[in-house]
């Protein structure tokens, strides 16, 4: 038996950045980096430019309370790029008292799976959003996500699950990931809010159980998984 | 054989009356007498014929050139108002700018606020820096256009005016050359289209002239309010227009999507065989808005939803996906196809399960701004019943669909702006992998029209490993990667087909008068049932909960968009 190398993907590359102040300019942000022809185009002839193709297998909303939350994040993300492509919607919060605004940056990076292989890239899309417009997820989390694909929601710190605002965002997404690590207090009300979780949105959802989405969280150890649409849901949440 | 027929050499002889002599030649033909097959032979031999055949570019033979129209005057009337500034006006500019206009063009406006022409000329250069497709403005092609634009100040019922107009555009033909082509385009309140349809027809602007000279007329949407007002429109434009002549407007169909939507279809030979009720569980589309109703209170209070979007776009949409293939890409065999649908579609809008789900949305947050409900927008009642959403399942009583529900839903404020139609397949007959604790999603086709135009097929493949797992995956064509080109504009598709005579894009009077025969029974239940308990959802959702309902009554839930 023999067995073949298969060299770790190349690291992603930045290929496209821009900023936008609406989600309607997001949107036209993300059309436009499939649209230009640095990203799609290959030369005749030219060798090492690959065809960039737009692979993404599930849609992440990261919830980060803290700025440094945001960045630790998003460079996880990232590294998955060439495992587990997603579009990743980080969202964060600031000056909740002020008036509301938004700030937005939309970056594409793209590696290259083997260096035979054609690139593929996915986007990210960071997301400040000031004033009260930060307490409202969903409405600033529905229109950037991809139809028909999965929709994970990690939440690193300390959600607050029973709030209005992630009961609307969770009410539409498939999986919950969270770092039962940090958590202060008494575990136990936690699964249970979390539990009680699954079993309002059960009805909801019908993704098929969805193994690429494990390799991509063992990477961050001390998360886990809650798959809201399952009935694992509680033991799951309880095996860390 | 027996029954061969011998013809005589010659004619017999006419009986003369007793008391004339008899003619020594025949007597001629009368005028309209059919010509044998031997005169009409001998006529023609030896005859040139009668005009010169225009020459033909021989460099131009194999080559996709697009033709331009004949020479011709655009008359637009409502020139002043927002849509001629939006739509109408920067579609002609960029038909212009990309030469797809004859040289020998005018464009008369009509409006009813003091211009000249100078002013109308600077406030479109203002409204194109605003609403143009390309920016920034291409001066020269700007300048010529600009030098094209003549405006008329005028009462729509002013009798007077419209004898001065035909004068004026009699001289502009002479002057310009644009032999007598007009383009009426009534781009008005939809009040006054009855009017300025008879005022053209009092003066003599709908004659067809003998040597070329075409007359068409576009008439933008809504085409009336109910059936009867439709009706009564149709019969007034039919009083001064052939139906060849009249062109009803529905941009949606002019939307680039929509038209590969025919292509799609009938241009594959892989699609058309899985297009029916063997392998379809059912259909959904989605014709999302995110905005309100951007200052229109008063218009949108009359008119919700269901009148707005349903009785056109989404029909529409229905038609395009459900309807037979056409004999031939003709206007006529296209837009037959269509109205078969219309007919063979039902919704039952009455009883406790109705076919039809009605919403309003009330205050909200959509896409990081809050905002205020439909009952607290300017000019709306506070205590309005007006509809903001609108799903319904119709059902298409034929051969080909019998049994697949098509859902479709529209609304303002929605989370998105996505119009999207989607074919939902039937599940596998076995399920092969069950035992493997595997089930693979149903596959599903989904046409995006906008934003980001473009196809998707889903289906299940193994996720690699020693695993047996499967996994969505899914096939993208999108528009905007895969041709570097810019899709036109609707309007400017429309626009240069109406200026060329394709009607296939347009909205026929029977298609019309079908379309509000399913809107208006759904209609008249709302008014005699009891009062709705709007608003039902709030901005930013998916309208309200009964629209799931609709839905998971048969066991089925709306995609996720």
């Amino acid at each position: 038996m023999t067995f073949t190398f298969v060299p770790p993907p190349t690291e992603p590359t930045l290929r496209w950045s821009a900023r936008a102040h609406s989600i309607a300019e997001v949107e036209a942000e993300l059309s436009r980096i499939w649209a230009s022809q640095d990203m799609a185009v290959r030369v005749e002839g030219e060798t090492t430019r690959h065809i960039a193709a737009r692979t993404n297998v599930m849609n992440l909303i990261v919830i980060a309370r803290r700025p440094e939350f945001a960045e630790r994040c998003a460079a996880t993300v990232q590294m998955l790029t060439g495992r587990h492509p997603s579009r990743t919607i980080v969202i964060q919060s600031a000056d909740p008292d002020g008036p509301s605004w938004l700030d937005a940056r939309v970056e594409a990076h793209c590696v290259m799976p083997r260096p035979d292989a054609p690139e593929t890239c996915a986007e990210t899309i960071h997301l400040t959003c000031g004033g009260e417009s930060g307490r409202h997820l969903a409405a600033i989390a529905t229109p950037l996500i991809i139809h028909d694909l999965p929709v994970t929601v990690w939440w690193p710190g300390e959600p607050p699950l029973t709030s209005p605002s992630a009961r609307d965002l969770l009410s539409a997404a498939d999986r919950l990931v969270v770092d039962g690590s940090t958590w202060s207090g008494d575990g136990l009300a936690r699964l249970r809010e979390m539990a009680a979780l699954g079993e309002s949105t059960r009805s909801r959802s019908a993704t098929s159980r969805w193994p690429g989405s494990r390799a991509g969280a063992r990477r961050s150890r001390r998360s886990s998984m809650i798959p809201i649409s399952s009935r694992t849901s509680a033991r799951s949440a309880a095996s860390p | 054989m027996a029954t061969t027929r011998v013809k005589p050499k010659e004619a017999a002889p006419l009986e003369a009356p007793a008391d004339q002599p008899i003619p020594a030649q025949p007597s001629p033909r009368p005028k309209d007498a059919p010509l044998t097959m031997k005169d009409l032979r001998e006529a023609r031999t030896g005859k040139r014929p009668s005009r010169a055949k225009p020459v033909e570019n021989v460099l131009r033979e194999g080559l996709r050139l697009e033709r331009v129209p004949d020479p011709s005057i655009v008359v637009l009337f409502g020139a002043t108002g927002d849509l001629a500034h939006r739509k109408v006006i920067p579609a002609l500019y960029h038909l212009w700018r990309t030469n797809l206009l004859p040289h020998e063009f005018m464009l008369v406006a009509i409006g009813r606020r003091p211009f000249s022409d100078e002013s109308f000329r600077a406030e479109i250069h203002t409204a194109l820096e605003k609403y143009s497709r390309v920016l920034p403005l291409d001066t020269d092609a700007w300048e010529s256009f600009a030098q094209r634009i003549d405006y008329l100040q005028m009462d729509f019922d002013d009798a007077a005016g419209f004898e001065s107009l035909s004068a004026y555009l009699d001289k502009h033909d002479k002057e310009h050359g644009t032999h007598g082509n007009r383009l009426f385009y009534l781009a008005t309140q939809p009040s006054q289209f009855a009017e300025i349809v008879a005022q053209l027809g009092r003066v003599g602007l709908d004659h067809e002239l003998h040597e070329g000279g075409w007359r068409r007329v576009v008439i933008e949407k809504p085409f009336g309010h109910d059936l009867d007002s439709a009706k009564r429109l149709n019969r007034e434009v039919g009083k001064v227009f052939r139906e060849s002549q009249v062109y009803r407007i529905d941009h949606y169909l002019g939307k680039e999507t929509v038209r590969n939507l025919l292509v799609f279809r009938f241009g594959n030979g892989i699609f058309e065989p899985l297009w029916n009720r063997r392998y379809v569980d059912h259909v959904q589309i989605t014709v999302g808005e995110s905005i309100g109703i951007e200052n229109r209170g008063a218009f949108y209070e009359q008119t919700g939803a269901s009148r707005d979007v349903l009785q056109n776009h989404l029909l529409q949409l229905v038609c395009l996906v459900a309807m037979e293939p056409p004999a031939t890409f003709d206007a006529n065999a296209l837009r037959d196809e269509k109205v078969k649908v219309l007919r063979a579609i039902s919704a039952d809008p009455t009883g406790p399960k109705s076919d039809v789900v009605r919403g309003q949305y009330g205050p909200g947050w959509v896409a990081a701004n809050n905002v205020p409900g439909y009952r607290q927008e300017d000019d709306v009642d506070p205590e309005s019943e007006t509809e903001t959403f609108v799903a319904a399942r119709l059902t298409i009583d034929d051969w080909r669909w019998s049994g697949v529900p098509f859902y479709v839903r529209t609304g303002k404020r929605l989370p998105k702006r996505a119009t999207e139609i989607a074919i939902q397949y039937r599940d596998v007959p076995h399920r092969l992998f069950k035992d493997e604790g595997v089930e693979p999603d149903p596959n599903l086709l989904a046409i995006r029209i906008q934003p980001d135009e473009g196809i998707m097929l889903r289906f299940g493949a193994k996720v690699p490993g020693l695993r047996l797992d499967i996994r969505s995956v899914t096939m993208d064509f999108t528009y905007g990667s895969a041709f570097s080109v810019d899709s036109p504009d609707a309007y400017e598709t429309l626009i240069l087909d109406a200026l060329q005579g394709d009607a296939s894009l347009f909205t026929r009077a029977d298609e019309v008068e079908e379309a509000w025969d399913i809107v208006d029974p759904i209609i008249n239940a709302w008014a005699e049932g009891p009062p709705p308990t709007f608003p039902n959802y709030e901005a930013g959702t998916w309208g309200p909960e009964a629209a799931d309902e609709l839905l998971a009554r048969d066991g089925r839930r709306w995609r996720r968009i």
